[in-house]
Protein backbone atom coordinates (compact mmCIF):
# COMPACT_ATOMS: atom_id res chain seq x y z
CA UNK A 1 0.00 0.00 0.00
CA UNK A 2 1.90 3.48 -0.69
CA UNK A 3 1.56 6.44 1.37
CA UNK A 4 -0.98 7.97 -0.93
CA UNK A 5 -3.22 5.29 -0.40
CA UNK A 6 -2.70 5.41 3.47
CA UNK A 7 -3.33 9.37 2.91
CA UNK A 8 -6.89 8.58 1.25
CA UNK A 9 -7.57 6.40 4.13
CA UNK A 10 -6.71 8.64 6.35
CA UNK A 11 -9.06 11.43 5.01
CA UNK A 12 -11.95 9.19 4.94
CA UNK A 13 -11.66 8.51 8.24
CA UNK A 14 -11.88 11.94 9.56
CA UNK A 15 -14.58 12.87 7.62
CA UNK A 16 -16.62 9.74 8.81
CA UNK A 17 -15.17 10.97 12.27
CA UNK A 18 -16.30 14.78 11.84
CA UNK A 19 -19.78 13.67 10.28
CA UNK A 20 -20.22 11.35 13.46
CA UNK A 21 -19.42 14.18 15.87
CA UNK A 22 -21.36 16.93 14.54
CA UNK A 23 -24.26 14.72 14.36
CA UNK A 24 -24.16 13.52 18.23
CA UNK A 25 -23.65 16.97 18.57
CA UNK A 26 -26.29 18.75 17.11
CA UNK A 27 -28.59 15.90 18.68
CA UNK A 28 -27.13 16.40 21.72
CA UNK A 29 -28.29 20.19 21.43
CA UNK A 30 -31.67 19.02 19.92
CA UNK A 31 -32.95 16.39 22.06
CA UNK A 32 -31.45 17.23 25.68
CA UNK A 33 -34.19 19.87 26.58
CA UNK A 34 -36.71 16.85 25.71
CA UNK A 35 -35.29 14.81 28.32
CA UNK A 36 -35.21 17.77 30.62
CA UNK A 37 -38.68 18.23 29.93
CA UNK A 38 -38.96 15.51 32.15
CA UNK A 39 -36.98 16.11 34.50
CA UNK A 40 -37.78 17.20 38.26
CA UNK A 41 -33.91 17.02 39.64
CA UNK A 42 -31.64 17.13 36.89
CA UNK A 43 -27.52 17.85 37.63
CA UNK A 44 -24.97 14.91 38.44
CA UNK A 45 -26.52 11.81 36.19
CA UNK A 46 -26.40 11.42 32.42
CA UNK A 47 -30.28 10.76 32.76
CA UNK A 48 -32.69 13.17 35.17
CA UNK A 49 -32.58 12.33 38.82
CA UNK A 50 -36.15 13.08 39.12
CA UNK A 51 -38.50 12.51 36.52
CA UNK A 52 -42.01 13.68 36.89
CA UNK A 53 -44.76 15.14 34.49
CA UNK A 54 -45.11 18.32 36.51
CA UNK A 55 -43.60 20.15 33.93
CA UNK A 56 -46.37 19.62 31.38
CA UNK A 57 -49.03 19.88 33.78
CA UNK A 58 -47.50 23.11 34.28
CA UNK A 59 -47.29 24.51 31.29
CA UNK A 60 -51.14 23.47 30.43
CA UNK A 61 -52.70 25.24 33.24
CA UNK A 62 -50.46 28.24 32.87
CA UNK A 63 -52.72 30.76 31.13
CA UNK A 64 -49.85 32.95 29.79
CA UNK A 65 -48.01 29.90 28.48
CA UNK A 66 -51.54 28.69 26.85
CA UNK A 67 -52.06 32.16 25.60
CA UNK A 68 -48.78 31.93 24.13
CA UNK A 69 -49.02 28.82 22.18
CA UNK A 70 -52.51 29.58 20.98
CA UNK A 71 -51.29 32.92 19.35
CA UNK A 72 -47.77 30.87 17.56
CA UNK A 73 -50.48 27.81 16.31
CA UNK A 74 -52.80 31.44 15.07
CA UNK A 75 -49.73 33.07 13.60
CA UNK A 76 -47.45 30.12 11.88
CA UNK A 77 -51.16 28.70 10.96
CA UNK A 78 -52.19 32.17 9.26
CA UNK A 79 -48.64 32.82 8.06
CA UNK A 80 -48.11 29.02 5.98
CA UNK A 81 -51.70 29.27 4.31
CA UNK A 82 -51.57 32.94 2.95
CA UNK A 83 -47.93 32.30 1.61
CA UNK A 84 -48.87 29.38 0.55
CA UNK A 85 -51.79 31.29 -1.83
CA UNK A 86 -49.47 33.99 -2.91
CA UNK A 87 -46.43 31.71 -3.72
CA UNK A 88 -48.67 29.05 -5.67
CA UNK A 89 -50.66 32.15 -7.50
CA UNK A 90 -46.93 33.02 -8.43
CA UNK A 91 -46.19 29.41 -9.68
CA UNK A 92 -49.47 29.78 -11.91
CA UNK A 93 -48.59 32.95 -13.02
CA UNK A 94 -45.00 32.03 -13.85
CA UNK A 95 -45.84 29.02 -16.12
CA UNK A 96 -49.69 30.08 -17.75
CA UNK A 97 -47.92 32.61 -19.96
CA UNK A 98 -44.39 33.19 -21.72
CA UNK A 99 -41.83 33.89 -19.36
CA UNK A 100 -40.74 37.22 -18.90
CA UNK A 101 -37.19 38.53 -17.74
CA UNK A 102 -38.01 41.19 -15.59
CA UNK A 103 -40.48 38.86 -13.57
CA UNK A 104 -37.77 35.99 -13.22
CA UNK A 105 -35.54 38.29 -12.00
CA UNK A 106 -38.35 39.60 -9.41
CA UNK A 107 -38.92 36.50 -8.11
CA UNK A 108 -35.51 35.17 -7.83
CA UNK A 109 -34.88 38.00 -5.47
CA UNK A 110 -37.60 36.45 -3.36
CA UNK A 111 -35.06 33.56 -2.57
CA UNK A 112 -32.32 35.81 -1.16
CA UNK A 113 -34.97 38.61 0.98
CA UNK A 114 -34.60 36.96 4.56
CA UNK A 115 -30.66 36.96 3.64
CA UNK A 116 -30.88 40.63 1.89
CA UNK A 117 -32.83 41.94 4.86
CA UNK A 118 -31.79 41.29 8.32
CA UNK A 119 -35.09 40.30 10.08
CA UNK A 120 -34.08 42.95 12.84
CA UNK A 121 -34.03 45.15 10.33
CA UNK A 122 -37.30 44.57 9.03
CA UNK A 123 -38.79 44.41 12.80
CA UNK A 124 -37.78 46.74 14.03
CA UNK A 125 -38.60 48.80 10.67
CA UNK A 126 -42.37 47.11 10.56
CA UNK A 127 -42.74 48.08 13.90
CA UNK A 128 -42.11 51.58 13.15
CA UNK A 129 -44.34 51.82 10.52
CA UNK A 130 -47.30 50.12 10.95
CA UNK A 131 -47.38 50.52 15.35
CA UNK A 132 -50.11 53.85 14.44
CA UNK A 133 -52.04 51.49 11.72
CA UNK A 134 -54.81 49.38 12.23
CA UNK A 135 -52.99 46.18 11.75
CA UNK A 136 -50.43 47.57 14.59
CA UNK A 137 -51.79 45.42 17.66
CA UNK A 138 -53.09 42.58 15.92
CA UNK A 139 -51.35 39.20 15.10
CA UNK A 140 -51.36 40.26 12.01
CA UNK A 141 -48.36 42.30 11.49
CA UNK A 142 -46.35 39.41 12.95
CA UNK A 143 -47.81 37.43 10.21
CA UNK A 144 -47.03 39.44 7.10
CA UNK A 145 -43.33 40.02 8.25
CA UNK A 146 -43.44 35.86 8.67
CA UNK A 147 -44.52 36.18 5.48
CA UNK A 148 -41.35 37.79 4.20
CA UNK A 149 -39.28 34.96 6.15
CA UNK A 150 -40.96 31.92 5.36
CA UNK A 151 -41.04 32.89 1.30
CA UNK A 152 -38.04 31.19 -0.08
CA UNK A 153 -38.66 27.86 1.61
CA UNK A 154 -42.78 27.93 0.26
CA UNK A 155 -40.97 29.44 -3.37
CA UNK A 156 -38.46 26.76 -3.82
CA UNK A 157 -40.69 23.84 -2.73
CA UNK A 158 -43.69 25.23 -5.14
CA UNK A 159 -41.15 26.06 -7.84
CA UNK A 160 -39.37 22.49 -7.69
CA UNK A 161 -42.64 20.66 -7.73
CA UNK A 162 -44.07 22.74 -10.59
CA UNK A 163 -40.56 21.53 -12.49
CA UNK A 164 -41.15 17.96 -11.40
CA UNK A 165 -44.71 17.61 -12.32
CA UNK A 166 -43.64 19.36 -15.93
CA UNK A 167 -46.63 22.28 -15.04
CA UNK A 168 -46.46 24.21 -18.30
CA UNK A 169 -47.21 21.22 -20.23
CA UNK A 170 -50.09 20.65 -17.83
CA UNK A 171 -51.58 24.13 -18.39
CA UNK A 172 -51.16 23.68 -21.46
CA UNK A 173 -52.74 20.44 -22.09
CA UNK A 174 -55.73 21.71 -19.81
CA UNK A 175 -56.35 24.86 -21.54
CA UNK A 176 -56.42 23.79 -25.06
CA UNK A 177 -58.97 20.59 -24.00
CA UNK A 178 -61.03 24.00 -23.21
CA UNK A 179 -60.66 24.27 -19.65
CA UNK A 180 -61.19 27.86 -17.95
CA UNK A 181 -58.18 28.53 -14.94
CA UNK A 182 -60.26 27.88 -12.52
CA UNK A 183 -60.60 24.61 -13.51
CA UNK A 184 -56.98 24.01 -14.51
CA UNK A 185 -56.30 24.79 -11.05
CA UNK A 186 -58.66 22.78 -8.91
CA UNK A 187 -59.00 20.06 -11.37
CA UNK A 188 -55.34 19.46 -12.87
CA UNK A 189 -52.93 21.86 -11.01
CA UNK A 190 -53.61 21.32 -7.49
CA UNK A 191 -54.30 17.37 -7.21
CA UNK A 192 -50.91 17.40 -8.99
CA UNK A 193 -49.17 18.91 -6.25
CA UNK A 194 -50.65 18.99 -3.00
CA UNK A 195 -47.70 17.35 -1.89
CA UNK A 196 -45.49 20.39 -2.86
CA UNK A 197 -48.29 22.49 -0.75
CA UNK A 198 -47.71 20.54 2.10
CA UNK A 199 -44.35 20.40 2.41
CA UNK A 200 -43.69 23.84 1.73
CA UNK A 201 -47.22 24.30 4.25
CA UNK A 202 -45.76 22.23 7.17
CA UNK A 203 -41.77 24.29 6.54
CA UNK A 204 -43.16 27.76 6.91
CA UNK A 205 -45.33 26.24 9.74
CA UNK A 206 -42.51 25.40 11.58
CA UNK A 207 -40.36 28.16 10.88
CA UNK A 208 -42.95 30.61 11.53
CA UNK A 209 -44.08 28.76 14.84
CA UNK A 210 -40.46 28.83 15.92
CA UNK A 211 -38.98 32.34 14.71
CA UNK A 212 -38.49 34.27 17.87
CA UNK A 213 -36.01 37.31 16.45
CA UNK A 214 -39.13 38.99 15.05
CA UNK A 215 -41.53 38.40 17.59
CA UNK A 216 -39.23 39.82 20.03
CA UNK A 217 -39.68 43.22 18.64
CA UNK A 218 -42.91 42.82 16.41
CA UNK A 219 -45.65 40.80 18.57
CA UNK A 220 -47.91 43.01 20.64
CA UNK A 221 -48.51 42.15 24.06
CA UNK A 222 -51.67 40.22 24.05
CA UNK A 223 -50.11 37.87 20.87
CA UNK A 224 -46.58 37.27 22.99
CA UNK A 225 -45.78 34.07 21.07
CA UNK A 226 -44.35 30.54 22.49
CA UNK A 227 -40.79 31.70 22.06
CA UNK A 228 -40.78 34.55 23.89
CA UNK A 229 -42.54 32.58 26.67
CA UNK A 230 -39.36 30.25 26.49
CA UNK A 231 -37.16 33.28 26.70
CA UNK A 232 -39.09 34.61 29.93
CA UNK A 233 -38.99 30.88 31.38
CA UNK A 234 -34.77 30.34 30.77
CA UNK A 235 -34.65 32.70 33.39
CA UNK A 236 -37.17 31.51 35.84
CA UNK A 237 -37.30 27.61 36.26
CA UNK A 238 -35.20 25.98 33.13
CA UNK A 239 -37.04 22.55 33.25
CA UNK A 240 -40.68 24.27 32.67
CA UNK A 241 -38.67 26.14 30.09
CA UNK A 242 -37.38 22.78 28.60
CA UNK A 243 -41.27 21.90 28.61
CA UNK A 244 -42.26 24.20 26.14
CA UNK A 245 -38.72 24.01 24.26
CA UNK A 246 -40.17 20.32 23.52
CA UNK A 247 -43.37 21.55 22.29
CA UNK A 248 -40.85 23.45 19.40
CA UNK A 249 -39.06 20.97 18.91
CA UNK A 250 -41.96 18.46 18.66
CA UNK A 251 -43.30 20.72 15.69
CA UNK A 252 -40.02 21.20 13.83
CA UNK A 253 -39.13 17.44 13.96
CA UNK A 254 -42.45 16.53 12.53
CA UNK A 255 -42.03 18.88 9.99
CA UNK A 256 -38.43 17.98 9.07
CA UNK A 257 -39.03 14.44 9.13
CA UNK A 258 -42.26 14.64 6.65
CA UNK A 259 -41.14 16.91 4.43
CA UNK A 260 -37.97 15.01 3.78
CA UNK A 261 -40.54 11.79 3.45
CA UNK A 262 -42.65 13.67 1.34
CA UNK A 263 -41.17 14.99 -1.18
CA UNK A 264 -38.90 11.65 -1.49
CA UNK A 265 -41.84 9.88 -1.82
CA UNK A 266 -43.08 12.49 -4.49
CA UNK A 267 -40.18 12.22 -6.55
CA UNK A 268 -40.32 8.39 -6.49
CA UNK A 269 -44.00 8.67 -7.80
CA UNK A 270 -43.12 10.90 -10.65
CA UNK A 271 -39.81 9.35 -11.72
CA UNK A 272 -41.58 6.13 -11.52
CA UNK A 273 -44.61 7.91 -14.15
CA UNK A 274 -41.66 9.55 -16.58
CA UNK A 275 -40.12 6.16 -16.42
CA UNK B 1 -62.62 40.09 -29.74
CA UNK B 2 -58.87 40.14 -29.64
CA UNK B 3 -59.06 43.35 -27.54
CA UNK B 4 -61.32 41.50 -25.20
CA UNK B 5 -58.66 38.45 -24.88
CA UNK B 6 -55.72 40.69 -24.30
CA UNK B 7 -58.26 42.76 -21.25
CA UNK B 8 -58.93 39.26 -20.16
CA UNK B 9 -55.12 38.35 -19.84
CA UNK B 10 -54.40 41.33 -17.91
CA UNK B 11 -57.01 40.87 -15.26
CA UNK B 12 -55.87 37.30 -14.60
CA UNK B 13 -51.92 38.16 -14.52
CA UNK B 14 -53.21 41.46 -12.23
CA UNK B 15 -55.12 38.44 -10.23
CA UNK B 16 -52.42 36.12 -9.96
CA UNK B 17 -49.38 38.38 -9.06
CA UNK B 18 -50.83 42.12 -7.26
CA UNK B 19 -50.92 39.37 -3.70
CA UNK B 20 -47.32 39.00 -4.23
CA UNK B 21 -46.74 42.67 -4.89
CA UNK B 22 -48.60 43.94 -2.65
CA UNK B 23 -46.92 42.10 0.49
CA UNK B 24 -43.67 43.16 -1.64
CA UNK B 25 -44.00 46.59 -1.51
CA UNK B 26 -45.87 46.95 2.04
CA UNK B 27 -43.73 44.62 4.09
CA UNK B 28 -40.60 44.74 2.30
CA UNK B 29 -39.65 47.87 0.50
CA UNK B 30 -41.80 49.81 2.79
CA UNK B 31 -39.89 48.87 5.90
CA UNK B 32 -36.51 48.83 4.17
CA UNK B 33 -37.23 52.60 2.94
CA UNK B 34 -38.31 53.72 6.45
CA UNK B 35 -35.33 52.26 7.74
CA UNK B 36 -33.04 54.20 5.54
CA UNK B 37 -34.96 57.10 6.64
CA UNK B 38 -34.70 56.83 9.89
CA UNK B 39 -31.09 56.00 10.15
CA UNK B 40 -30.46 59.55 7.88
CA UNK B 41 -32.41 61.49 10.08
CA UNK B 42 -32.66 62.93 13.60
CA UNK B 43 -35.98 64.63 14.90
CA UNK B 44 -37.59 65.51 11.32
CA UNK B 45 -33.75 66.82 9.72
CA UNK B 46 -31.88 64.66 7.96
CA UNK B 47 -28.28 64.02 9.50
CA UNK B 48 -25.88 61.97 9.42
CA UNK B 49 -25.39 62.21 12.92
CA UNK B 50 -26.44 58.36 13.30
CA UNK B 51 -23.98 56.97 11.41
CA UNK B 52 -21.43 59.50 13.05
CA UNK B 53 -22.27 58.31 16.24
CA UNK B 54 -21.55 55.06 15.46
CA UNK B 55 -18.50 54.90 13.57
CA UNK B 56 -16.85 57.65 16.09
CA UNK B 57 -17.53 55.86 19.35
CA UNK B 58 -14.88 53.05 20.31
CA UNK B 59 -17.94 50.76 22.00
CA UNK B 60 -19.79 50.43 18.72
CA UNK B 61 -16.73 50.30 16.38
CA UNK B 62 -15.75 47.31 18.61
CA UNK B 63 -19.19 45.38 18.02
CA UNK B 64 -19.09 46.03 14.94
CA UNK B 65 -15.37 44.14 14.89
CA UNK B 66 -16.79 41.40 17.11
CA UNK B 67 -19.52 40.95 14.81
CA UNK B 68 -17.72 40.68 11.72
CA UNK B 69 -14.91 38.56 13.42
CA UNK B 70 -17.73 35.72 15.31
CA UNK B 71 -19.02 35.09 11.77
CA UNK B 72 -16.25 35.04 9.85
CA UNK B 73 -14.45 32.56 12.18
CA UNK B 74 -18.09 30.67 12.58
CA UNK B 75 -18.58 30.63 8.94
CA UNK B 76 -14.82 29.75 7.99
CA UNK B 77 -15.30 26.39 10.62
CA UNK B 78 -18.89 25.66 9.54
CA UNK B 79 -17.88 25.63 5.79
CA UNK B 80 -15.04 22.99 6.63
CA UNK B 81 -17.08 21.19 8.34
CA UNK B 82 -20.38 21.11 6.05
CA UNK B 83 -17.96 20.47 2.74
CA UNK B 84 -16.86 17.36 4.55
CA UNK B 85 -20.10 16.16 5.46
CA UNK B 86 -22.00 16.63 1.92
CA UNK B 87 -18.91 15.03 0.19
CA UNK B 88 -19.61 12.09 2.83
CA UNK B 89 -23.24 12.03 1.88
CA UNK B 90 -22.48 11.36 -1.76
CA UNK B 91 -21.30 7.91 -0.41
CA UNK B 92 -24.66 7.08 2.02
CA UNK B 93 -27.67 5.53 0.88
CA UNK B 94 -30.34 7.64 -0.44
CA UNK B 95 -32.47 7.00 2.83
CA UNK B 96 -29.77 7.62 5.29
CA UNK B 97 -28.85 10.71 3.02
CA UNK B 98 -32.07 12.22 3.89
CA UNK B 99 -32.03 11.16 7.92
CA UNK B 100 -28.93 12.83 8.08
CA UNK B 101 -30.16 15.91 6.09
CA UNK B 102 -33.25 15.96 8.28
CA UNK B 103 -31.11 15.93 11.45
CA UNK B 104 -29.09 19.22 10.02
CA UNK B 105 -32.21 20.85 9.44
CA UNK B 106 -33.55 20.87 12.46
CA UNK B 107 -31.44 23.72 14.02
CA UNK B 108 -32.07 25.89 10.82
CA UNK B 109 -35.31 25.40 11.59
CA UNK B 110 -35.48 26.10 15.89
CA UNK B 111 -35.47 29.26 17.37
CA UNK B 112 -31.61 30.12 18.17
CA UNK B 113 -32.54 30.56 21.60
CA UNK B 114 -33.16 26.82 22.41
CA UNK B 115 -29.50 26.34 20.94
CA UNK B 116 -28.01 28.53 23.72
CA UNK B 117 -30.68 27.36 25.85
CA UNK B 118 -29.23 23.65 25.30
CA UNK B 119 -25.20 24.63 25.04
CA UNK B 120 -25.67 26.18 28.63
CA UNK B 121 -28.41 23.47 30.07
CA UNK B 122 -25.02 20.77 29.21
CA UNK B 123 -22.04 22.71 29.49
CA UNK B 124 -22.55 25.49 31.85
CA UNK B 125 -21.51 26.58 34.41
CA UNK B 126 -23.61 24.22 36.20
CA UNK B 127 -24.44 21.88 33.32
CA UNK B 128 -25.09 18.77 33.33
CA UNK B 129 -21.79 18.19 31.22
CA UNK B 130 -19.89 20.08 33.30
CA UNK B 131 -21.31 18.58 36.29
CA UNK B 132 -20.70 15.06 35.57
CA UNK B 133 -16.77 15.84 34.52
CA UNK B 134 -16.11 18.09 37.78
CA UNK B 135 -18.15 14.98 40.03
CA UNK B 136 -16.23 12.00 38.17
CA UNK B 137 -13.14 13.23 36.29
CA UNK B 138 -12.18 15.95 38.55
CA UNK B 139 -12.15 18.56 35.39
CA UNK B 140 -13.24 21.78 35.51
CA UNK B 141 -14.91 22.98 31.95
CA UNK B 142 -15.75 26.56 32.68
CA UNK B 143 -12.02 27.29 32.90
CA UNK B 144 -11.22 25.32 30.10
CA UNK B 145 -13.98 26.63 27.89
CA UNK B 146 -16.78 28.75 29.06
CA UNK B 147 -20.16 28.84 26.93
CA UNK B 148 -20.99 32.12 27.92
CA UNK B 149 -18.35 34.17 25.76
CA UNK B 150 -17.95 34.39 22.47
CA UNK B 151 -16.12 31.07 21.48
CA UNK B 152 -19.00 29.36 23.00
CA UNK B 153 -21.42 31.92 20.38
CA UNK B 154 -19.38 30.46 17.72
CA UNK B 155 -20.33 26.86 18.60
CA UNK B 156 -23.55 27.71 19.03
CA UNK B 157 -24.10 29.01 15.41
CA UNK B 158 -21.58 26.05 14.24
CA UNK B 159 -24.65 23.77 14.61
CA UNK B 160 -26.83 25.59 12.39
CA UNK B 161 -24.66 26.85 9.90
CA UNK B 162 -22.81 23.54 9.10
CA UNK B 163 -26.76 22.24 7.65
CA UNK B 164 -26.86 25.57 5.64
CA UNK B 165 -23.51 24.43 3.95
CA UNK B 166 -24.49 21.00 3.56
CA UNK B 167 -27.45 21.45 2.12
CA UNK B 168 -26.25 23.68 -0.76
CA UNK B 169 -23.43 21.69 -0.96
CA UNK B 170 -24.50 18.57 -1.05
CA UNK B 171 -26.64 18.94 -4.19
CA UNK B 172 -23.15 20.35 -6.47
CA UNK B 173 -21.05 17.44 -4.61
CA UNK B 174 -23.91 14.58 -5.90
CA UNK B 175 -23.74 15.74 -9.58
CA UNK B 176 -20.23 16.02 -9.03
CA UNK B 177 -18.54 13.38 -11.67
CA UNK B 178 -16.49 11.16 -9.09
CA UNK B 179 -14.15 9.89 -12.03
CA UNK B 180 -11.80 12.94 -11.77
CA UNK B 181 -11.25 12.28 -8.47
CA UNK B 182 -10.47 8.49 -9.06
CA UNK B 183 -8.05 9.42 -12.43
CA UNK B 184 -6.24 12.36 -10.31
CA UNK B 185 -5.80 9.50 -7.50
CA UNK B 186 -4.46 6.77 -10.11
CA UNK B 187 -2.35 9.57 -11.55
CA UNK B 188 -0.66 9.48 -8.16
CA UNK B 189 -2.15 12.96 -6.80
CA UNK B 190 -2.59 13.28 -2.95
CA UNK B 191 -5.78 14.51 -1.11
CA UNK B 192 -4.40 17.90 -0.68
CA UNK B 193 -3.57 17.87 -4.61
CA UNK B 194 -6.64 16.60 -5.34
CA UNK B 195 -9.02 19.14 -3.49
CA UNK B 196 -7.03 22.09 -5.04
CA UNK B 197 -6.84 20.95 -8.16
CA UNK B 198 -9.92 19.25 -8.94
CA UNK B 199 -12.60 19.54 -6.46
CA UNK B 200 -12.28 23.15 -5.51
CA UNK B 201 -12.55 24.49 -9.37
CA UNK B 202 -15.54 22.49 -9.68
CA UNK B 203 -17.46 23.79 -6.65
CA UNK B 204 -15.88 27.11 -5.84
CA UNK B 205 -19.25 29.06 -6.97
CA UNK B 206 -21.18 26.71 -4.47
CA UNK B 207 -18.21 27.40 -1.95
CA UNK B 208 -18.16 30.94 -1.93
CA UNK B 209 -22.46 31.04 -2.49
CA UNK B 210 -22.84 29.36 0.33
CA UNK B 211 -19.81 31.34 2.71
CA UNK B 212 -21.78 34.50 2.39
CA UNK B 213 -25.11 32.60 2.72
CA UNK B 214 -23.88 31.14 6.47
CA UNK B 215 -21.80 34.63 7.15
CA UNK B 216 -24.97 37.01 6.66
CA UNK B 217 -26.64 34.52 8.85
CA UNK B 218 -24.31 34.55 11.74
CA UNK B 219 -23.90 38.26 11.30
CA UNK B 220 -27.55 39.40 11.48
CA UNK B 221 -28.99 36.55 13.88
CA UNK B 222 -29.44 37.76 17.51
CA UNK B 223 -31.94 35.14 19.52
CA UNK B 224 -28.79 32.80 19.94
CA UNK B 225 -26.45 35.74 21.11
CA UNK B 226 -29.06 37.61 23.14
CA UNK B 227 -29.67 33.93 25.35
CA UNK B 228 -26.28 33.28 25.33
CA UNK B 229 -24.03 36.60 26.14
CA UNK B 230 -26.94 39.03 26.54
CA UNK B 231 -25.85 41.18 29.45
CA UNK B 232 -22.02 40.57 28.82
CA UNK B 233 -21.50 40.46 24.76
CA UNK B 234 -20.78 43.26 22.76
CA UNK B 235 -22.21 42.72 18.85
CA UNK B 236 -24.07 44.98 16.72
CA UNK B 237 -27.37 42.84 16.77
CA UNK B 238 -27.44 42.99 20.94
CA UNK B 239 -26.48 46.92 20.57
CA UNK B 240 -29.50 47.45 18.54
CA UNK B 241 -31.54 45.46 21.06
CA UNK B 242 -30.56 47.73 23.76
CA UNK B 243 -31.11 50.75 21.84
CA UNK B 244 -35.01 49.69 21.64
CA UNK B 245 -35.93 47.99 24.97
CA UNK B 246 -33.73 50.30 26.82
CA UNK B 247 -36.11 53.51 28.65
CA UNK B 248 -33.85 55.56 25.67
CA UNK B 249 -36.12 54.32 23.23
CA UNK B 250 -33.66 55.66 20.10
CA UNK B 251 -35.62 54.49 16.52
CA UNK B 252 -32.74 56.66 14.35
CA UNK B 253 -29.75 54.82 15.79
CA UNK B 254 -31.16 51.38 16.04
CA UNK B 255 -32.06 51.60 12.45
CA UNK B 256 -28.57 53.18 11.68
CA UNK B 257 -27.32 50.27 13.51
CA UNK B 258 -29.27 47.99 11.16
CA UNK B 259 -28.63 49.24 8.13
CA UNK B 260 -24.72 48.92 9.35
CA UNK B 261 -25.52 45.26 8.58
CA UNK B 262 -27.57 45.52 5.78
CA UNK B 263 -24.37 47.57 4.02
CA UNK B 264 -22.91 44.10 4.25
CA UNK B 265 -25.49 41.76 3.35
CA UNK B 266 -27.27 43.54 0.26
CA UNK B 267 -24.22 43.18 -1.77
CA UNK B 268 -22.98 40.30 -0.84
CA UNK B 269 -26.47 38.29 -1.00
CA UNK B 270 -26.97 40.01 -4.97
CA UNK B 271 -23.52 37.98 -5.05
CA UNK B 272 -24.95 35.36 -3.27
CA UNK B 273 -27.98 35.27 -5.54
CA UNK B 274 -26.17 36.03 -8.93
CA UNK B 275 -23.55 32.39 -7.93
CA UNK B 276 -26.44 30.31 -6.66
CA UNK B 277 -27.98 29.91 -10.64
CA UNK B 278 -24.54 28.53 -11.35
CA UNK B 279 -25.21 26.00 -8.21
CA UNK B 280 -26.91 22.80 -8.75
CA UNK B 281 -29.32 20.97 -6.90
CA UNK B 282 -31.02 22.37 -4.03
CA UNK B 283 -31.15 25.56 -1.49
CA UNK B 284 -32.61 25.66 1.71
Amino acid sequence: MSIIDVLYRILKVVIYLAIALTLLYISLLSFSPVIGAFALKWHYTLLPEVWTLDNFKFIFSDPFIIRSLESSVLVAFTTSLSSLVIYLLVILFMHYKEQRGWINTLFEIVVIIPLMIPAILLALSMYELYRPTAIGGTFLILVFAHITIVSPYVYRNLYSVSKIIDMKSLIEASRSLGAGLFTTLFKVILPNIYHGLLGAFLLSFAISFGDFEIANILAPWQYRTVTIAIFQYSFKNIWIASAIISIVIFVSVTATFSVAYISRKAIAKYTEVTR
Amino acid sequence: MLKLNVNKGFFIDLLLVSPFFLVFALFIVAPFSVSVYYSLTRGSSFTLENYIKIFTSESYRDAIRNSLLISLKSSALSLVLGTFIAYALTFLPPSVRDLIKSILLLPIIYPGLVIAFSLVLLFGSSGIVTNILRMNFNIDLPSVFNVRSYDGLILAYLSFLVGFVTITLSGVFLSFDKTLIEAGRSLGAGPLRVAFKIVFPIISPALIAAFIQVFIIALSAYGTALALIGGIGNLITLRIITVISDVAYDPHLAAALAMVIAMVSIPSSIIYGKLLKKVVGGVV
